[in-house]
C-alpha cells in the first residue's frame, strides 16, 4: 500500500485544474514555518558555534530544530564545533523541507569556516538532497548513492567519523546499517587542529512563495464557454493553464505507453505512484461508486490517483463533488472501467518537483499586474509570439460583461461557478496583499483603508454567491436587482482598492 | 408548534437527515448536523416560507449562525 501526501481541503476549488495542484503542492512537506528537524549523537553545547544567517535555529540538547526567517537570504546555515582527533557525529533526519531542487541537510568536515557557502569544496560532506538522493562530496568529487532513490522515506541516519587522518561518510536507512558514502585522508594536526566538523543546512528562502504572490491574479471570462470564469495564467495547452509551476513536473504524454506498450493500467498507476507522481485521469464517473453521477449519467470528469491498495486492490483517488473535495476507494475493476468509458482517455502526471529557479519579487510587475486589471488589459497578448492570444474578457470589464444584457445576467444567475470564481479571486487578492504586509514592503498602518476596501469587496462577493443560491431554491426575482447592485459595489470597492495600492507601491518604490 | 420544534423539522426536511432530534439533542452546532451553504440556504428558503418573514441579505452566510438556537433568536428577531 502506498499513499502520497495530499491536502484535503485545497484553496481553489471551482475547477479541478486549480484544485489538484494544491493538493499535491500545499502539503506538510511544502508548507509551514518548519524546515528542518534532526537529532544529533552530540550534545550542543558551549563548543559549538553558529553561523544561521538570522535563520531561527533552537539547538535542545540533542534536537535541532530550524525554522523560516521570512528575512532570511538565499544562505546556508552551519552549526559546528572543533573535530577531535577521534570524532564521530551521526544526525537523524526526521523532518526535512521541500521547496528547492537544491535544499539539503548534513555534515560535513573542512578545514576551517571560508568553505561554508560551498559544500562542495569541503573536505568531507553526506547530505540529504531534497530531489530524493543522498551525496556525499570528498574535495569537490560527488557521488550520488544510488540504489536510495524514490524509496527514501524519513528517517534517515547520516555518519560521519574520524580516526585522525582517516574519515569516512556513511548512511543508513535503517540505523542498524550503516553503509560506507566515502572515504579519504586528511591531514590532521593533533597539536595545532584546524578542523571543524558540523551540520549544514540549506534551504532556499521559499522561491515558490515569490512566484506565488508575484502572480496577481487575473480573471477572465467568456459567457460562452463551458468553464466560462477562469483565473487567467500565461501559459495554457490542451484546455490546462498550469504549464510552468515552480513546485510541479506537470506531463501529459506518458500515458500513451498504457496502448504502445501494451501496459496495464494497473502496473502503470502503481508505478507512477511508487516514484511519488500523482495521476489525473479522466473518469466517467457513471461508473465511480461515491460521485454524483454514479449509476445515473454519464459524465467524464478528471480524478485524481494518489494511492493504491495491492492487497485489496484498490486505488485512491480525490474528485470533486458538489464543488468540494472527496476522497474515495475503488476497486482496480471498477477504475478500469470508468476509464475506458471515458470519452478522452487523458492522463496527466503530477510531480512535486521543485525547480531550482531563483524568483526575484517583483513590485514594479505587480503594479503593472494591477493597472492590466483595471484596464481590463488581455495579459496574454504580452507573449502572443510563444502562445496563443485567448479572446476572453479580462479583469474588471468582466463586471461590464455581466452586466451587459440580460443573456449575460442570466448566465451568472444559472452558474454558481462564476459567482463563486469571484468571491476567490477576492479571497486571493487579500491574501497578496497580506503578504506585502507580511514582507515588509507595506506597513499596516498605511494599508488600513486597502484593507477595510478588499475586506468589504470579499464580503459582498460571499454575498452575492449566497444569495444566487437563494435565487435559485426560491425563483424570488427581485433578489437578481439586488445582485446587480452588489455586483456594481463590489466593482467599485476593487477599483477603490487597487487604485490606492498601485499608488502606495509606486510610492514606495520611488 | 414552537418555532424551534419547527426549524428543527424543517431541517429534517432540507438535509434529508432522518430523525434528527437525537442528534440535536446531543449538539445543537450546525457543523455537527452537517449543515452546509446549499442546505442552510434551502433552510432559509422554507423558514420565510413557513413564518412569513425574510432573512436579511447580509445574513445569508450560515456560518454566521453556529447553532439551532441562534438561527431560532434570528426568526424571533424578524417576527417581532
Amino acid at each position: 500500500m502506498k499513499k502520497l501526501l495530499v491536502n484535503a481541503e485545497p484553496y481553489i476549488r471551482t475547477y479541478t485544474q486549480y484544485a489538484y495542484p494544491d493538493m499535491v503542492m500545499n502539503n506538510e512537506i511544502t508548507n509551514g514555518d518548519l524546515m528542518v528537524k534532526a537529532v544529533i549523537s552530540d550534545v550542543f553545547d558551549e563548543r559549538w558555534e553558529k553561523d544561521a544567517h538570522e535563520a531561527i535555529i533552537e539547538l535542545d540538547e540533542r534536537l535541532l530544530t530550524v525554522y523560516e526567517n521570512h528575512k532570511t537570504a538565499n544562505r546556508n546555515k552551519h552549526i559546528y564545533r572543533k573535530l577531535e582527533p577521534n570524532d564521530e557525529m551521526i544526525v537523524r533526519i526526521d523532518y526535512q523541507q521541500f521547496t528547492n531542487v537544491y535544499d539539503s541537510v548534513g555534515l560535513f568536515v573542512d578545514k576551517s569556516i571560508h568553505n561554508l557557502e560551498n559544500h562542495s569544496k569541503m573536505s568531507a560532506v553526506i547530505g540529504n538532497f531534497c530531489t530524493n538522493y543522498l551525496m556525499s562530496f570528498f574535495d569537490g568529487i560527488y557521488t550520488h548513492i544510488s540504489g536510495v532513490g524514490d524509496e527514501k522515506e524519513y528517517p534517515i541516519w547520516l555518519k560521519i567519523k574520524n580516526n585522525g587522518d582517516n574519515i569516512e561518510a556513511f548512511y543508513a536507512l535503517n540505523k542498524n546499517e550503516w553503509i560506507s558514502a566515502g572515504k579519504k585522508e586528511i591531514d590532521f594536526i593533533y597539536d595545532d587542529n584546524e578542523y571543524i566538523i558540523g551540520l549544514f543546512i540549506s534551504m532556499k528562502d521559499r522561491q515558490y512563495y515569490k512566484w506565488l504572490f508575484n502572480n496577481y491574479i487575473h480573471i477572465c471570462l467568456d459567457v460562452k464557454d463551458a468553464s466560462p470564469m477562469r483565473f487567467c495564467k500565461l501559459m495554457k495547452r490542451d484546455s490546462k493553464n498550469y504549464s510552468i509551476h515552480p513546485l510541479i513536473k506537470f506531463s501529459s504524454d506518458n500515458y500513451r505507453v498504457l496502448g504502445e506498450y501494451g501496459i496495464d493500467l494497473w502496473k502503470f498507476i502503481k508505478s507512477n505512484i511508487n516514484c511519488k507522481r500523482y495521476v489525473e485521469v479522466y473518469l466517467n464517473e457513471k461508473f465511480v461508486p461515491g460521485l454524483e453521477a454514479y449509476k445515473k449519467y454519464d459524465r467524464n470528469h478528471e480524478s485524481l490517483v494518489y494511492g493504491y491498495d495491492d492487497e485489496m486492490e484498490k486505488i485512491h483517488i480525490s474528485s470533486i463533488y458538489q464543488g468540494k473535495p472527496i476522497f474515495i476507494s475503488i476497486s482496480k475493476d471498477k477504475f478500469e472501467k470508468a476509464y475506458l468509458m471515458a470519452g478522452a482517455r487523458r492522463i496527466s502526471i503530477y510531480e512535486l518537483y521543485p525547480n531550482d529557479t531563483p524568483y526575484e519579487f517583483d513590485i514594479r510587475g505587480i503594479v503593472k499586474q494591477l493597472n492590466d486589471y483595471l484596464s481590463g488589459v488581455n495579459p496574454t497578448t504580452y507573449n502572443n509570439h510563444f502562445i496563443t492570444q485567448e479572446k476572453e474578457i479580462f479583469g474588471i470589464d468582466c463586471y461590464n460583461e455581466i452586466l451587459r444584457n440580460e443573456n449575460t445576467k442570466n448566465i451568472f444567475l444559472s452558474d454558481i461557478r462564476i459567482s463563486f470564481l469571484l468571491t476567490e479571486h477576492k479571497k486571493c487578492m487579500k491574501d497578496r496583499i497580506d503578504y506585502l504586509i507580511y514582507k515588509e514592503y507595506l506597513s499596516r498602518e498605511e494599508c488600513s483603508t486597502i484593507i477595510e476596501l478588499i475586506n468589504i469587496a470579499y464580503k459582498k462577493s460571499k454575498k452575492i454567491l449566497n444569495m444566487i443560491l437563494k435565487l435559485q431554491k426560491s425563483k424570488d426575482d427581485s433578489i437578481a436587482e439586488r445582485i446587480w447592485d452588489t455586483l456594481k459595489d463590489v466593482r467599485e470597492y476593487e477599483i477603490a482598492c487597487y487604485g490606492q495600492l498601485i499608488s502606495l507601491l509606486e510610492k514606495n518604490v520611488e | 408548534m414552537d418555532i424551534k420544534s419547527k426549524v428543527i423539522e424543517l431541517i429534517e426536511e432540507v438535509s434529508e437527515i432522518k430523525n434528527i432530534k437525537p442528534m440535536i439533542e446531543r449538539s445543537e452546532l450546525l457543523e455537527d448536523l452537517g449543515i452546509n451553504s446549499m442546505v442552510f440556504i434551502s433552510l432559509v428558503v422554507e423558514v420565510e416560507n413557513e413564518f412569513g418573514v425574510e432573512f436579511d441579505d447580509d445574513n445569508l452566510d450560515y456560518r454566521d449562525f453556529d447553532t439551532v438556537t441562534s438561527i431560532c433568536d434570528y426568526i424571533n428577531t424578524l417576527l417581532l
